[in-house]
């Protein structure tokens, strides 16, 4: 590659895959109930220490009366149930022939990569909520750092098995041939 | 991975039966006793404790004198007894040890899991052309082994041994003609530092105004603490305060300031040079050699193989002395990493001080491809700078002013939102020290405030890439690129959307066709 043009900027190869045309694939539709659940538990433990405090150090307001204090914990309520189920509807994942995608996040997005040939170990786990639904959460592993670099939640039982299968024997595939 | 095909192997002339270390050995099992206690100095704390009470009354001497010398002929058996239980030999493949003295052990250690060997000569070593081996290598930093106290020229055939390309033809280096000059063995020196250097290295390595900065906060945390017994103690200071003008109490206190910056200097200068005299490093067959150290002399090679990336820090202090401290970044696995293990120790290999000249031929050698000349740092978008200020600090500063303001019922602490402003100047220095810049190859990343840190390694070397938006990235068509290397991780913040998603095209395009194994 002679162009010296690219400094400050990748090649723009037209035969390079492009990940902008990744087309990525929902959750399974329980994530919804599963992310909420997590959302309104944590919601119900604030309110409970709000409600506490509240009582005990009787915290007034000059703005308005006492008691409306008590309902300051509904305010994000519905922030909650709107956030948490158009979260599960933009989370998704995307397996090309060299590497898998995951994206989440709504306010501040992500998208993470992962190549095939540089995933370490890969890790099935089953939380107490998802065991109820029937779904899984895949964690990737690659070197370096102690947690997962690509974690894909919520996935059904079989196609995280099935997942997992392809993509270790994509992985394992490269180990043997280097 | 760990190649299994091409297995590492040493020439039959180094494979022996078991055999004990030298016993000179026992120095260094006295000394290791040593700094064992020191370093956990607080539960020893409570040991010379119970002596001290123990020792009440009358007999306190002799009593003392009896702990220490029964403490000094405990020392004495424990190092000989490892000593004795401590037998190595060295396998067609493989080091194993048998050591401990009550819970033993036997380790093997195969030559395909020692990613370094460092060669360490401790001065009481030197009379007896003894060195102290130690085997990097599966990379757990408890179960560091070394072999203290073994032949040098041993121990150097081993390493080239071990360390010799499996997949190149096995020179035997017993065998070898007279050292001609085969391309091969050619070795490039790079550097060699005079005291001179590792005197600028001491002034200008961070680390001292990091300790600088530490010692401050240890200082005032006594201060609030035990203020009492300090008063009492400081009459006399305080004496002269009330009784000198406030300009004298300055200039004493600017001066007591003064003075313990030039000592922590004097012993970052002292540190510098007993760690790092007569540095020199140089490269031959793929991979770096160092030797450096006062006291203990230090002998230690690198693959370039293993470097992940190259990291080019210059602090502020260095930049006034136009130097750059150099760190090859690698890692190393622990034993347990192809069980799934992936928890991975940092292993840091630096370079200090180098002029810019040297700095061109160090990244000219690890990286002959690319152009270290023609690298020019591409500016992130302007919107960092905006959020820096606004989001980040003028946000939580004007938080902090009314809490307090409301809190302490006067309109002061309201200037608290003028901080922001005044170190705007420090804010925009750090948006304009971001920079990155690729040649399709290789990546470089530039960040820093006063001083800058620059960030290389080439493409091949990346594990995965993520590209974070936030809803003001969104809209203007930005985005966060953040490439993730073995143990260490690199943010490109605040380029384009379109660029970060052509990086990441290249990257991963890069990752599932480059075969060029990346450890």
């Amino acid at each position: 590659m002679p162009d010296t043009d690219f400094s400050t900027e990748m090649p723009r190869n037209s035969d390079l895959p492009q990940s902008e045309t990744l087309e990525f694939e929902a959750l399974d539709a329980h994530r919804a109930t599963i992310l909420m659940i997590i959302g309104l538990a944590i919601w119900a433990a604030v309110s409970i220490v709000w409600t506490v405090v509240k009582t005990l150090l009787g915290i007034e307001s000059p703005l308005f009366p006492g008691e409306f204090l008590y309902l300051l914990p509904l305010i994000p309520l519905p922030f909650i149930i709107v956030l948490t189920r158009r979260s599960a509807a933009h989370c998704g994942y995307a397996v090309r022939a060299q590497d898998v995608h995951y994206r989440h996040g709504i306010i501040w997005r992500s998208e993470t990569s992962l190549p095939f040939n540089r995933i370490q170990h890969v890790e099935v786990e089953r939380g107490p909520l998802e065991r109820i639904y029937g779904l899984s959460t895949l964690k990737f592993f690659a070197a370096g750092g102690g947690s997962a670099d690509l974690t894909i939640p919520s996935l059904k039982d079989e196609d995280a098995t099935r997942l997992r299968a392809f993509i270790l024997e994509k992985a394992g595939a490269d180990h043997s041939d280097d | 991975m760990t190649d299994t095909n091409a297995e590492q192997t040493v020439p039959d002339s180094l494979v022996s039966e078991w055999q004990r270390l030298s016993p000179v050995s026992i120095i260094y099992f006295v000394l290791k006793f040593i700094m064992g206690f020191a370093k956990h100095g607080v539960q020893n704390a409570a040991i010379f404790g119970g002596i001290f009470i123990f020792s009440g009354g009358d007999n306190r001497l002799p009593i003392i004198i009896a702990i220490v010398g029964a403490a000094m002929l405990l020392l004495l058996v424990a190092s000989v007894l490892s000593y004795l239980n401590f037998r190595f030999r060295i396998n067609k493949n493989a080091f194993l040890i048998h050591k401990g003295v009550i819970q033993k052990k036997r380790l093997t250690l195969s030559f395909d899991r020692i990613q370094n060997i460092a060669l360490k000569e401790p001065v009481y070593f030197r009379p007896f052309g003894l060195v102290n081996m130690a085997l990097e290598s599966a990379g757990s930093v408890t179960e560091e082994v070394s072999l203290a106290g073994i032949d040098r020229r041993l121990a150097e055939s081993l390493r080239r041994s071990v360390l010799s390309d499996p997949k190149a033809p096995m020179q035997a280096e017993s065998t070898e003609p007279a050292p001609t000059n085969t391309e091969k063995h050619s070795e490039i020196p790079l550097l060699h530092h005079p005291v001179a250097e590792l005197v600028r290295y001491g002034l200008s390595n961070n680390n001292v105004w990091v300790f600088a900065g530490l010692a401050a906060g240890a200082i005032s945390q006594i201060d609030e603490d035990v203020s009492g017994y300090i008063k009492d103690w400081l009459s006399v200071p305080e004496a002269f305060i009330s009784s000198h003008s406030t300009g004298a109490v300055i200039g004493l206190f600017a001066g007591i300031a003064i003075l313990m910056l030039a000592m922590l200097l004097l012993g970052s200068v002292i540190g510098a040079i007993v760690i790092y005299y007569d540095y020199r490093l140089s490269f031959s067959d793929g991979r770096f050699h160092r030797l450096k150290g006062l006291f203990e002399r230090s002998d230690t090679s690198l693959p370039a193989s293993k470097i992940q990336a190259l990291k080019i820090n210059q602090p502020w202090p260095a930049r006034l002395l136009y130097r750059s401290h150099i760190t090859l970044m690698q890692i190393g696995f622990s034993p347990a990493f192809d069980q799934g293990e992936t928890h991975v120790k940092q292993a840091k290999f630096i370079v200090p001080s180098m002029r810019h000249d040297q700095i061109s031929a160090l990244v000219a050698t690890l990286y002959p491809d690319m152009a270290w000349q023609t690298v020019t740092f591409a500016p992130i978008d302007k919107l960092y700078l905006k959020r820096l200020f606004w989001l980040d600090f003028l946000t939580p500063a004007t938080v902090i002013a009314i809490l307090l303001a409301g809190l302490a019922a006067t309109a002061w602490f309201l200037l608290l939102t003028l901080v922001p402003v005044i170190i705007y100047p420090l804010l925009r220095m750090n948006y304009a020290k971001h920079g990155y810049w690729t040649d399709g190859q290789h990546i470089a990343v530039r960040q820093g405030v006063f001083g800058h840190k620059i960030v290389i390694f080439p493409i091949y070397k990346a594990q995965g890439v993520k590209i974070k938006r936030s809803p003001g990235q969104r809209r203007k068509g930005l985005a966060t690129l953040v490439v993730k290397l073995a143990g260490h991780k690199v943010s490109v913040p605040y380029i384009p959307h379109e660029a970060a998603m052509r990086w990441r095209d290249r990257i991963l395009h890069t990752l599932a066709t480059d075969r060029t194994p990346w450890m």
